[in-house]
C-alpha cells in the first residue's frame, strides 16, 4: 500500500488528514516541520507528499525546494497544501517544484483525486 | 624831403597793412584751427561717451553673463544673494562701496526711473516708502535720504513680475544724475533678473517638496496597504485553519458515524467544538477592531469590584495556563474596591494580556499585581501582568500594539491569534481614560501595565471628558445661531472662533446625540456635523434631524474627512464640506443661510380683512414675504409651518385671540426668539398686559399703520429688514 507523507503542523488537522487517509486505505507517515519533512522524504521514501506551507523552522516552500534538489526524493510529487489562497500562491507553489496544489480547508474528494492521478487508483 | 617822408609813409603803410593782412591770416588760421580744435573736442567727447557706453554695455554683458551662470549653477536662495552682491562690487565701473541684499524688505525707499527732468536729469520715484518723493529728483531724494542718516545709500528692488520680494541695498561713490542715467536703468533690470531667478529657485523648492511630501504620503499608504495585504493573508490563514478542521471533522463523522466508538464520536465533536471557538473569537477580534476604527464602539460605565473582575479573569484563562505548563500567582490590594469602567473592556484586556502571557510562557510563572493609587488627576487602578516568557526586542516592542502587525509573522506561524489582541486593549484602555504600557527584555519575559482611572468618563482623543466641550450659547436669540456637531475638541474649537467671528452665535455639541437633542431645543439656523463619531455617527444625526419635524427644515452641513458626498445628499444634508476646512466657503454657506433667515416671512394676524388687506398691501410693497392669518389658530399653523421674522398680532380674533395665540406659541421650538408686535384698536389694560407676561415687544394702535409705513417701523425699532430678493 502506498505511503503517504503528510507535513502539518497544525495538530487538529494533521490528526484528521492522516485518519482519513488511513481510513482510504494509505499508510500515513507525519512531519510537523520543514526539517522533519525533509528527514522524513528520505528515510520513509513515501510515494507522495502532502506538504503545508506554513511551517516552522524551514517552510514547506523551502522544504519542497530542498526534496526536489536531492537525487533520491527529487522524483517524489508534491502536492502544495495551503491556507493562503491568494493571488499568486497557486505558480509561487509549482514554481518551487510542486506538482500540485490545493487550498484549505481541504476539499478531501478532490484531495484523494489528485492523490489517484499520482498513485493509480486505491486497491482497497 | 616831404616826399621821401610821404614816402617813409607808404612804405610804412604798405608794410602795416601787410602786417595786418598777416594777422587777419593768421586770426583766420587761428579760428580756424580753434574750429578744429571744437571738432576735435566733440569727437573726442562723443569718443568719450562712446567709450562710456562700450563700458556700460560690457557691464551690461557682464552682469548678464553673471546672472546666467547664478540662474544655473546656484541653488540656494542665500548663495545667489551672496554672488549677486560680489559680483556687482567687483565691477569697479559701478563705483560701489558697499552692497548686500535682503529679502522681503521692511518700507524704504526704492529707485525707480520715472523719466527725464527739464535738465536732463533721470526723474526717480521712491517705491515703497511714503510719497512724498514720488517726482523729486534723484538728487533731491538722496538729499532727503541723507538728512534721514541714510548718506549715499539707495536701493534696488528685487523683483519678480510686479511684485517686489527684496532689495539690493548699495552704497556708491557718485551719484549724480549722470551716474543715475547710466547705471540705473541697468540695475533695475539686474534686479528683476534677479527676482525672476528667486522666484523661479522658490517654485522649484516648494516644487520638490510637494514631490517630497506626495512621496511621503505614497509611501506611507504602500506601507499601510501592505500590513493591510499581510493582515488578509494572515486572517485569511488564521480562518481557514480552523475551519479546515471543522469540515474536515465533520465530513469523516457524516462518513464513519457508524462505525465509530462513542468515545471517539465525542472527541471528535469536541474538536470541532474548540475550532468552532476558536473561529469566533477571531471573528470577534476584527469586528472589534473595525468597530473601533469606524469610531463606533461605545463605552458602557457601571460599579462593580476589582478583585472579583481579577478573579474571573484568573478562572478563564485557567485552561490556557495549563496548556503550557505555566504557574499563576495573583495579588489584588485590599484597597483596590469598586471601580467605575466599562467591566467589559477591563475584562477583555485582563484576558487578553493574561492569554498573551500563557502563549508566550512555557513552565514559566505568570504574576498579577493590582494596586490602587492617587494620582494628581484622580484615583487610579494600576493592572501589572509579568511573565518569564520570551520577551520581546525593542523593535517588535515598537510595533507591539499597532493593529494588523504581530512582533513578526514567524510569531504568528508559531503561536496564532490575529495580532489585533493588544491593539484592541489599548484602544479600550483609552477610551475609558487610561492607557497599557509595556517593558520587556527578549528572553527575559514582559511586563503590560494597565492603568486606568477608577472613575471612567466617556473620554475624547485629547483625554479631556467631551462632555467638558458641550456649550450653548447664551445670547440666544439676537443673533442667528449655529449647532457644531463633532467630537474632536480641535474642531469644536476652530468652528466656534470662525462662526463668532463671522457674527453667530454658536453652539456646541460633542456628540450625535447630544447634537440632535440641542437642535431640537435651541432652534439653531443652521447644523455643522462631523461624520465620524461615536455611538451616533454623523449620517444618524441627519437623518435624525430630517425625521424630526421641528428639525426638518434646519440645513444640515456636514464637515467630514472622507469624500462621501453621495451618502450626504442620500441622508438629506443642505451642503457637504471636506476636511481641512475650508473656511471662506463655509463662512459663504452661512451667509446663504443667515439670509435665508432673513428672508422669513413677516406674519399678520388679523381678522378684520380691510385692516389685514391694508398691512398686508404695505408690507409687500416694501418688499415683505407676508403670510397672513385670520384668527389665533390659522396663525398657530403657518408658524408651525415656518418660523416668522416678525408677527404683527390683532387681540381681539374669533376662535383663538392673540392672548391665547401667544401662549402657544412661545411654547414652540423658536417660538420666544421671535419677535411680536400686538396691533391693537384697543386700549390694552395693565391687567391685559400682563397677562401677556413680557412676550410682547411693542403695542402699537391699530391707527399707526394707516399714517406711518409698517416697514419703517419694523426697520428703525426692530432693525429687521426685508430680504433684498422678496419672493413674492
Amino acid at each position: 500500500m502506498s505511503t503517504i507523507l503528510l507535513v502539518e503542523d497544525n495538530e487538529l488537522n494533521r490528526d484528521m488528514l492522516s485518519r482519513r487517509l488511513q481510513r482510504k486505505g494509505y499508510t500515513v507517515t507525519v512531519a510537523v516541520d520543514g526539517e522533519e519533512a525533509v528527514a522524513k522524504a528520505s528515510a520513509d521514501s513515501p510515494a507522495l507528499i502532502l506538504m503545508d506551507m506554513n511551517i516552522p523552522l524551514i517552510d514547506g516552500w523551502e522544504a519542497t525546494k530542498r526534496i526536489k534538489a536531492a537525487e533520491e526524493t527529487g522524483q517524489i510529487p508534491i502536492i502544495a497544501l495551503t491556507a493562503h489562497a491568494m493571488a499568486g500562491d497557486r505558480e509561487k507553489a509549482l514554481d518551487v517544484g510542486c506538482d500540485e496544489y490545493e487550498t484549505k480547508p481541504v476539499e478531501f474528494v478532490r484531495l484523494l483525486e489528485k492523490i489517484e492521478q499520482f498513485l493509480g487508483p486505491r486497491q482497497s | 624831403m616831404d616826399i621821401s617822408r610821404e614816402d617813409q609813409l607808404k612804405a610804412d603803410l604798405a608794410a602795416f597793412e601787410k602786417q595786418n593782412e598777416e594777422l587777419q591770416r593768421r586770426v583766420q588760421s587761428l579760428a580756424e584751427a580753434n574750429a578744429h580744435a571744437a571738432e576735435l573736442m566733440a569727437a573726442l567727447e562723443e569718443a568719450n561717451e562712446r567709450e562710456q557706453e562700450l563700458v556700460a554695455r560690457g557691464v551690461e554683458l557682464s552682469l548678464q553673463t553673471r546672472v546666467d551662470t547664478i540662474l544655473q549653477e546656484l541653488r540656494s536662495e542665500e548663495e545667489i544673494l551672496a554672488h549677486v552682491c560680489k559680483e556687482l562690487k567687483e565691477i569697479d565701473d559701478l563705483g560701489l562701496i558697499s552692497v548686500r541684499a535682503e529679502m522681503y524688505p521692511t518700507a524704504g525707499y526704492c529707485f525707480l526711473p520715472e523719466g527725464h527732468d527739464e535738465a536732463g536729469g533721470l526723474k526717480i520715484r521712491s517705491e515703497l516708502l511714503p510719497m512724498p518723493y514720488a517726482s523729486d529728483s534723484f538728487e533731491s531724494i538722496l538729499e532727503v535720504a541723507r538728512e534721514e542718516g541714510l548718506s549715499g545709500a539707495f536701493w534696488i528692488p528685487i523683483r519678480s513680475r510686479d511684485e517686489q520680494i527684496g532689495r539690493l541695498h548699495m552704497e556708491s561713490e557718485t551719484h549724480d544724475a549722470r551716474w543715475c542715467r547710466r547705471w540705473l536703468p541697468l540695475l533695475l533690470s539686474f534686479g528683476s533678473q534677479v527676482g525672476v531667478a528667486i522666484q523661479r529657485l522658490r517654485a522649484e523648492v516648494a516644487n520638490e517638496q510637494m514631490n517630497a511630501d506626495l512621496m511621503k504620503a505614497r509611501d506611507a499608504a504602500v506601507e499601510a496597504n501592505y500590513a493591510k495585504s499581510m493582515f488578509l493573508a494572515n486572517m485569511s490563514h488564521e480562518l481557514r485553519t480552523p475551519m479546515n478542521a471543522i469540515i474536515g471533522y465533520s465530513e469523516m463523522l457524516m462518513e464513519e458515524f457508524d462505525s465509530m466508538e462513542p468515545d471517539e464520536v465525542v472527541g471528535d465533536l469536541n474538536k470541532i467544538h474548540g475550532a468552532g471557538r476558536h473561529l469566533l473569537s477571531l471573528i470577534n477580534d476584527v469586528l472589534d477592531i473595525s468597530k473601533i476604527e469606524s469610531g463606533k464602539m461605545t463605552v458602557f460605565i457601571e460599579a462593580f469590584d476589582v478583585a472579583s473582575v481579577v478573579r474571573d479573569v484568573e478562572n478563564t484563562v485557567q485552561p490556557l495556563l495549563r496548556q503550557n505548563q505555566n504557574t499563576l500567582e495573583v495579588r489584588v490590594g485590599d484597597d483596590c474596591g469598586e471601580m467605575k469602567s466599562d467591566l467589559t473592556k477591563v475584562r477583555q484586556t485582563l484576558i487578553n494580556l493574561l492569554s498573551n502571557a500563557a502563549k508566550f510562557c512555557e513552565q514559566g510563572s505568570i504574576r498579577v499585581v493590582v494596586t490602587r493609587h492617587a494620582e494628581p488627576s484622580g484615583e487610579v487602578l494600576v493592572f501589572q501582568v509579568t511573565d518569564t516568557g520570551i520577551g520581546m526586542s525593542s523593535t517588535q516592542v515598537a510595533k507591539l500594539f499597532q493593529a494588523f502587525t504581530q512582533a513578526d509573522s514567524s510569531t504568528t506561524r508559531r503561536f496564532g491569534g490575529t495580532g489585533l489582541g493588544l491593539a484592541i486593549s489599548r484602544r479600550f484602555c483609552r477610551m475609558l481614560g487610561g492607557d497599557i504600557t509595556v517593558e520587556s527584555e527578549t528572553g527575559k519575559g514582559s511586563t503590560f501595565t494597565v492603568t486606568l482611572p477608577a472613575v471612567s468618563t466617556e473620554v475624547s482623543a485629547t483625554g479631556t471628558p467631551l462632555d467638558a466641550y458641550k456649550r450653548e450659547a447664551t445670547s440666544q436669540g439676537k443673533r442667528p445661531s449655529i449647532l457644531v456637531i463633532d467630537d474632536d475638541p480641535v474642531m469644536l474649537e476652530l468652528m466656534d472662533r470662525f462662526l463668532t467671528k463671522e457674527g453667530f452665535d454658536v453652539h456646541l455639541a460633542a456628540n450625535g446625540r447630544d447634537g440632535v437633542e440641542m437642535a431640537r431645543r435651541l432652534q439653531p439656523m443652521a447644523v455643522t456635523t462631523d461624520v465620524m463619531m461615536p455611538e451616533m455617527d454623523g449620517w444618524e444625526v441627519v437623518t435624525a434631524l430630517r425625521n424630526d419635524p421641528k428639525t426638518s427644515q434646519i440645513p444640515v452641513v456636514v464637515v467630514t474627512v472622507t469624500d462621501s458626498r453621495d451618502m450626504g445628499v442620500a441622508v438629506g444634508a443642505s451642503q457637504y464640506l471636506t476636511k481641512p476646512v475650508d473656511w471662506s466657503r463655509l463662512g459663504e454657506i452661512m451667509a446663504r443661510h443667515r439670509k435665508d433667515r432673513d428672508g422669513r416671512p413677516v406674519l399678520v394676524v388679523e381678522d378684520d380683512e380691510a385692516s389685514r388687506e391694508q398691512i398686508v398691501r404695505l408690507l409687500k410693497k416694501d418688499g415683505w414675504r407676508v403670510l397672513e392669518a385670520e384668527n389665533g389658530r390659522v396663525g398657530l399653523e403657518l408658524v408651525e409651518a415656518e418660523l416668522p421674522v416678525v408677527i404683527l398680532l390683532d387681540l381681539m380674533m374669533p376662535e383663538m385671540d392673540g392672548f391665547e395665540f401667544l401662549k402657544r406659541f412661545r411654547q414652540i421650538p423658536g417660538g420666544d426668539a421671535v419677535p411680536v408686535v400686538v396691533v391693537s384698536a384697543m386700549d390694552v389694560t395693565p391687567a391685559q398686559r400682563a397677562q401677556m407676561n413680557g412676550g410682547v415687544v411693542d403695542i402699537i394702535p391699530k391707527s399707526i399703520t394707516t399714517a406711518k409705513d409698517v416697514s419703517k417701523y419694523l426697520r428703525d425699532r426692530l432693525h429687521l429688514n426685508p430680504h433684498p430678493s422678496p419672493l413674492n
